[in-house]
């Protein structure tokens, strides 16, 4: 009898099972922002070190506007998006290998793409150093093969940064792509070819546009994260180059500027809902599917 | 302060190492005994027995190593050590309410700032006797009148060091810094602090290290603006890489060019003619602290010449008791670069930061790191 009251009835209401996460957000998400919120509306008092007048001024949004701000704005989303971009021209074809070309050894292969996640990304980043170094393994070795004349100098500029980015975000671009392009139809590709369209017009009118759903996905999950990266402009970056994510950090931990460090951390958010909410008009509902199976 | 790059074994332990046989013997005579006297009543947690535990949140690399088991072994004390990378890092720790440290070691400003916040404990004098040893001019300094907060640990200059190997120039003044940056493009590091790599563009332009001028630090922002494409790194660890010759000149303490100068022999460091910063770090006991008798103990018996000495022979920071001299060897005592002369003395600022101040600082420092 309990056994099929058992069938009729939920085990237990949606309600109670979505507690716990509901709970985790309010704690760890929610209320930190409504702490960046109340600071973003603050002032610092001109006269005492450190101490936060709170209030409803809108003072540190007005100094968001200074060219100098908005220019480091600017350098961030230039970097993201570069990155993101080589993220994908490198992610793409990686993809498409694992998922149309690999039969035996997928699992091994995607396996793979992850084992970076095991070491600390910091660890990761720090090897860097080494490996871009004047005197490190790939300027000896470009030295030795004789594509370069000097030491190679792109440790602490922004090609390291880039490299760095790149390396870091590559794996959260590769898995939404290789979901997709594993769901692909192939028999539209061979009905593409056996229409007399070449490999490349395939590509580009038939398996591109099946596959821009993941590539949205891709460079939604990599674009994101870039926006706000603190370590590896630090580290690779030699401390040289002034991102959002530094400069909220500097604001908060060297100038002691909690008020406008919120603020610069609110207008990064601002930005990135923009870039959500513009993604979501393009892929639509797929999305939902689309990042569902991507993590 | 200031290192928070991890210390690799160099010759510096094994110097240290020799001396510090010497130093146990001399150490259970002097004013330091174990406090006894409880002249204010057993409950007074400050005049409790001298034992337990005693927890220090210091800057990495800024004691020798050698002189906590010293003390643990006359006190009966165990000393842990924390280390933070900034005095805003600190701050903000004890702030958030970490607890279970006993002492603390803020730079000036961060004196003010702390007590303000009520996180600093007011210093019994009387568990100190060897205050008496510090040269006048570290007490009774503007961030703490009276010293009824901090006691000064040890002093230091901001200016610059260079790498004779490979920079031809008798290099002697902040503008000999910024005229040859042009020179060896890419072989500079700066501090990764506002206030010292702005200051020292102020200096360059004879203004004071001190200046709230907006006109004036606007010119010392421009002139930064012309270094940041030469500059290879900014950090306050820059040790190594300038031990291996990657970098020829970094601007920062006098202290991390000592080390330096260990294994790179060419290493000079220049305390610039036009002046530059003199800073005292302090140690200050924690508001809750839990041990504030050993916290007294340790400050008191830290403040003896010998121990300053072997202090000032691992971290090259100049000591600020009287006499400690005798207990260095003379190269030590009499390096210019660890013990301005007189002369030099009279150029340098002791850092005057207000809200102000510093606001400006952190302005121009935005626009040197976005250039």
């Amino acid at each position: 009898m309990s056994a099929s009251r058992g069938l009729d009835r939920p085990v237990a209401e949606p309600r109670s099972l979505i507690a716990p996460a509901w709970g985790w957000y309010l704690l760890f998400f929610l209320v930190p922002l409504g702490f960046i919120v109340l600071y973003a509306f603050a002032m610092n008092d001109p006269n005492r070190f450190f101490v936060v007048r709170f209030g409803l001024q809108t003072a540190q949004f007005e100094r968001l506007w200074d060219p100098i701000y908005l220019r480091i704005y600017l350098d961030t989303l230039v970097m993201a998006l570069s990155g993101t971009i080589g993220c994908l021209v490198i992610g793409y074809p990686f993809a498409y290998f694992i998922a149309t070309k690999v039969r035996q050894h997928r699992t091994l292969l995607l396996l793979l793409v992850i084992v970076p996640f095991w070491t600390s990304l910091l660890i990761r980043t720090y090897a860097w150093v080494i490996i871009l170094g004047e005197q490190g393994p790939l300027s000896e070795f470009l030295q030795r093969i004789r594509v370069l004349s000097n030491p190679l100098n792109i440790l602490y500029t922004p090609t390291a940064v880039w490299i760095g980015v790149v390396y870091d975000y590559l794996p959260l671009m590769v898995f939404p792509l290789y979901v997709t392009l594993e769901r692909l139809d192939r028999t539209l590709i061979e009905a593409s070819r056996d229409l007399g369209e070449g490999k490349w017009g395939t590509f580009r009118r038939v398996t591109l546009p099946m596959t821009l759903s993941g590539v949205m996905t891709g460079c939604l999950l990599t674009f994101i994260p870039m926006m706000g990266e603190y370590v590896v402009p630090e580290i690779l970056g030699g401390a040289k180059s002034f991102l959002v994510g530094s400069l909220v950090a500097n604001q908060i931990l060297t100038a002691g500027d909690w008020p406008f460090g919120a603020a610069l951390a609110m207008g990064l958010i601002i930005v990135l809902l923009l870039v959500i909410v513009a993604y979501l008009r393009v892929v639509g509902r797929r999305a939902e599917e689309n990042l569902g199976a991507a993590l | 302060m200031r290192s928070w790059a991890k210390r690799r074994m160099s010759r510096r332990g094994v110097i240290a190492a020799g001396a510090a046989a010497a130093f146990l013997a001399a150490c259970g005579e002097t004013q330091v005994g174990p406090s006894g006297s409880a002249d204010k009543g057993a409950d007074d947690k400050v005049s409790k027995k001298i034992e337990g535990e005693l927890s220090i949140y210091n800057w990495a690399d800024y004691v020798n190593p050698k002189t906590y088991p010293m003390f643990e072994k006359q006190f009966d004390v165990t000393i842990t050590e924390v280390n933070y990378a900034s005095n805003e890092d600190a701050l903000a720790k004890l702030q958030a309410g970490a607890r279970g440290y006993d002492i603390v070691v803020p730079t000036g400003y961060m004196v003010e700032t702390m007590r303000e916040k009520d996180l600093l404990f007011q210093l019994d004098h009387s568990k100190i006797p060897n205050l008496r040893l510090i040269e006048n001019q570290f007490l009774d300094l503007p961030f703490d009148p009276g010293n009824r907060f901090s006691i000064p640990k040890d002093y230091g200059t901001t200016g610059y060091g260079y790498r004779s190997r490979f920079v031809k120039e008798e290099m002697a003044s902040w503008e000999d810094f910024f005229r040859l940056a042009r020179k060896y493009s890419g072989r500079y590091t700066v501090l990764d602090s506002p206030p010292e790599v702005v200051g020292a563009a102020l200096k360059s332009l004879g203004y004071s290290y001190n200046s709230t001028d907006a006109k004036e630090i606007s010119e010392a922002s421009d002139i930064l603006v012309d270094l940041k494409p030469h500059v290879r790194k900014i950090t306050s660890s820059m040790r190594e890489i300038m031990i291996s010759g990657e970098v020829y000149v970094s601007l920062t303490w006098n202290g991390e060019i000592g080390y330096v100068a260990l294994d790179a022999k060419d290493a000079r460091y220049v305390v610039p003619t036009e002046g530059s910063e003199v800073w005292t770090d302090n140690w200050a006991i924690v508001t809750e602290a839990p041990n504030p008798a050993a916290a007294h103990a340790f400050i008191n018996w830290h403040l003896q010449p010998k121990i300053q000495a072997l202090d000032t022979e691992y971290h090259y920071y100049g000591a600020v008791v009287e006499g400690e001299e005798q207990f260095l060897p003379s190269t030590l005592a009499n390096d210019p670069a660890v013990y301005p002369p007189a002369k030099v003395q009279e150029k340098l600022e002791v850092a005057q930061a207000t809200p102000e101040w510093l606001a400006l600082r952190n302005e121009a420092w935005t626009k040197f790191k976005a250039a």
